[in-house]
């Protein structure tokens, strides 16, 4: 039979980084707490018969947050929880025991959840994960003690040694616990209670502390040293003013570095689309066919995949921060400033992940103990300017401002992006304040986060957070935005009228994408939209870089012989449409509804189809009013 | 004697030993939340950061934890002996 085991532990203690390294997946793991908000799944590497469930942190079983309770009931198979899959194995057999990762530089923290979990008499094998920072600062742990206190196991080592990996293997192999089946736990909430109250009364939480700094005492044979690095750090980045001075520097540095860096990489990938859109029509006489792989394919998608380089430098830059420990301190600092506004600091952390991608963003609200301020980090988070905006961001700011203009050391290009990257923010504030005044009656809750440790970044996770981020960017290209661009491209070009001479007429002014564009055209006449805008911003509500190559295609459709490429694009939109137009695109894409997907897990997440309405509305006319202005007064 | 207490907001130097005490009126959730992060009557914790444009920042059991407004305005604190 096939073993399954619980992986769990306070948050931010590398649970994700062993899971990943025991059953070779690539999850999201970085330094700072609540990365993981819902459970995983995978088979151990070489023990394919065993099982582990990723779940998400806990410092205590009568932990509040959504995060928190998911693994709560996983682990007392709470059969009327909302948060077990009812379908699911475990739901039904149970599990085998749990591996319980600590932290070991904050033993005298984490032993507590240990302890607490031990009073329910579970089967628990006891990793001691980042074993290599504890004994870089000086701690020696007395093992054979430690055994004496823990006789289920114990397991010491780093999640990111191979050697110490395949020990752990071993341990889990060894590991032999009777089934834990459901039958025994929670079947309602009586059950639940029973099971709790006895550990949240003040007696026994000090009893748990004092039994922890005993056990502490007696298997340190030598107690960690300071952190010094991290509180010479902490006395500048927490500073109120010399940590926000640090945090503007490097906002505008990773803005402007977006520009920079990626524009010679961006060249050599339009280059090549062109090389091999000219090699095409030079080899190959003029068809349908023909027009179809250099306008449909190579333009249409080719004109998105150029954008890559940039996508690749804000995530790298965004996972650095991420796994320093650095992204804490900066919820830290905003914690003021959000308060304001109705939202406490911690909702920093989803509201910068929604720079990503808004999903997993929304789901990391999950952490947040309040109930009004996890709906409405969730409603405002579809204002932060996403991933796939970056391209249309960066094709309309390359055609309005020269890549030459700087201010000071400062491209106009990279100070433009970081504008509309704190538009989106400050408008998403303001919402919240409204949210929170009007909808919800209710202040903020004040911050109670632990801020991580600061490390050196680590290079695996970096390269596995490019690879997952670019490759499901290429995906994304070579599947929704190649099969949008081939519909797009399919109703630019046909129908093809007949010329006096015999020829077709190559124009995209009679096309079935025309007629579409122009039945929608008054709706958006007044921001200055034509039937090619219009027509593509239909298809951009499910993948907004579809607008790039939508405009791609029908340029390059009417005009064959023009300059194509990056360059090519930008001269013809900047030939095409007045700047306040070009305005007006770029402000409507700051405030548009989101994709569709985004909605869905909206839904899911608030468990309501009214949320995702309003939001829709919302965002929709914010679009619409802001690029009205735009187009009234540029 | 019994050491005098005040309120963690009210401590005006960082980089102090406090002791810690939760005040009886402090709600359940907010006690049990306190104590997940190690704040429990009688423990010892270091004022790191003291601002008015900041959270409060303490060291807590080993590790940093920010904590602003009423979970603060909660813990009392006096000097150990």
């Amino acid at each position: 039979m096939k073993k399954k085991f619980f992986l769990i532990g306070p948050p931010n203690s590398g649970k994700t980084a062993l899971f990943n390294a025991l059953t070779g997946m690539h999850f999201k793991s970085t330094n700072y707490p609540g990365v993981t908000v819902e459970q995983r799944t995978g088979k151990l590497k070489n023990y394919p018969d065993m099982e582990l469930t990723d779940l998400p942190g806990l410092y205590s079983l009568n932990g509040q947050g959504i995060d928190e309770i998911i693994t709560r009931d996983h682990i007392l198979q709470n059969q009327q929880s909302k948060w077990i899959n009812k379908n699911s194995d475990i739901s039904t057999t149970g599990y085998d025991g749990i591996i319980l990762i600590l932290d070991s530089t904050r033993l005298n923290k984490s032993l507590y959840l240990a302890l607490e979990l031990k009073s329910l008499n579970l089967p628990i094998l006891l990793a001691l994960n980042m074993h290599d920072v504890a004994t870089s600062r000086g701690q020696l742990v007395d093992l054979t003690r430690l055994a004496e206190f823990w006789k289920d196991g114990i397991w010491q080592g780093c999640a990111f040694r191979d050697d110490d990996i395949r020990e752990l293997e071993q341990r889990i192999q060894e590991f032999n616990p009777k089934r834990i089946t459901p039958l025994p736990f929670i079947k309602n909430q009586q059950d639940l209670e029973k099971i709790l109250l006895p550990l949240n009364n003040a007696d026994s939480i000090a009893e748990f502390f004092l039994n922890s700094d005993k056990m502490v005492n007696a298997i340190l044979l030598k107690k960690i040293s300071p952190d010094n690095i991290s509180q010479r750090l902490d006395s500048i980045l927490t500073h109120p003013i010399w940590g926000s001075c640090v945090l503007v520097v490097l906002l505008a540095i990773i803005f402007e570095t977006l520009f920079k860096l990626s524009a010679p990489l961006q060249d050599g990938i339009s280059s090549s689309f062109d090389w091999l859109s000219a090699l095409l029509k030079s080899h190959y006489p003029p068809s349908d066919f023909i027009n179809f792989l250099t306008e449909g394919v190579i333009a249409g998608v080719g004109s998105v995949v150029v954008f890559l380089p940039q996508i690749v430098l804000l995530f790298g830059m965004i996972i650095l921060l991420e796994d320093s420990g650095y992204l804490s301190r900066v919820a830290f600092l905003c914690d003021s400033l959000f308060k304001r506004f109705g939202l406490p600091g911690t909702a920093v952390i989803p509201l910068l992940s929604g720079h990503a991608c808004a999903i997993p963003a929304m789901m990391s609200a999950r952490s947040m103990n309040q109930h009004s301020d996890r709906l409405t980090t969730i409603l405002i988070t579809p204002l932060m300017v996403c991933s796939a905006r970056i391209p249309v961001f960066s094709l309309l700011i390359a055609t309005l401002i020269p890549r030459d203009l700087y201010w000071g050391p400062l491209s106009y290009q990279g100070l433009t992006m970081l504008g509309l990257y704190l538009l989106g923010l400050i408008t998403a504030l303001i919402t919240a304040l409204l949210l929170k005044r009007v909808a919800f009656k209710s202040s903020a809750r004040n911050l109670l986060m632990e801020l991580p440790s600061y490390r050196t970044p680590r290079l695996k996770n970096l390269w596995v957070g490019l690879k997952n981020r670019s490759s499901a960017f290429l995906k994304k290209a070579g599947t929704i935005i190649f099969s949008l661009s081939l519909v797009l491209w399919f109703l630019s070009y046909y129908p093809r009228p007949a010329l006096e001479n015999g020829s077709a007429a190559a124009s995209t002014e009679n096309s079935y994408a025309s007629k579409m564009g122009k039945s929608l055209a008054p709706l958006f006449a007044p921001l200055g939209f034509d039937w090619k805008m219009t027509a593509a911003l239909i298809p951009s509500f499910a993948a907004r870089e579809v607008m790039v190559s939508a405009l791609a295609t029908t340029f390059a459709i009417d005009d064959v012989e023009s300059e194509t490429g990056l360059t090519g694009l930008q001269t013809k939109i900047r030939e095409t449409y007045p700047l306040s137009t070009i305005w007006a695109l770029l402000l409507w894409f700051v405030f548009a509804p989101q994709c569709i997907s985004t909605f869905a897990v909206m839904r899911r997440e608030t468990n309501s189809w009214k949320w995702p309405i309003i939001v829709i509305a919302y965002t929709g006319g914010l679009a619409y009013l802001s690029a009205w202005m735009a187009k009234s007064f540029f | 004697m019994k050491a005098p207490t005040f309120q963690l907001t009210h401590v005006t130097r960082a980089c102090d030993y406090l002791v810690v005490g939760i005040s009886d009126n402090a709600p359940l959730d907010l006690k049990i939340r306190l104590s997940s992060h190690g704040l429990t009557p009688g423990s010892v914790v270091k004022l790191v950061r003291k601002g008015r444009w900041t959270p409060l920042l303490i060291e807590v059991r080993g590790g940093l934890l920010a904590i602003s407004g009423q979970e603060a305005e909660h813990i009392q604190v006096s000097s150990p002996h």
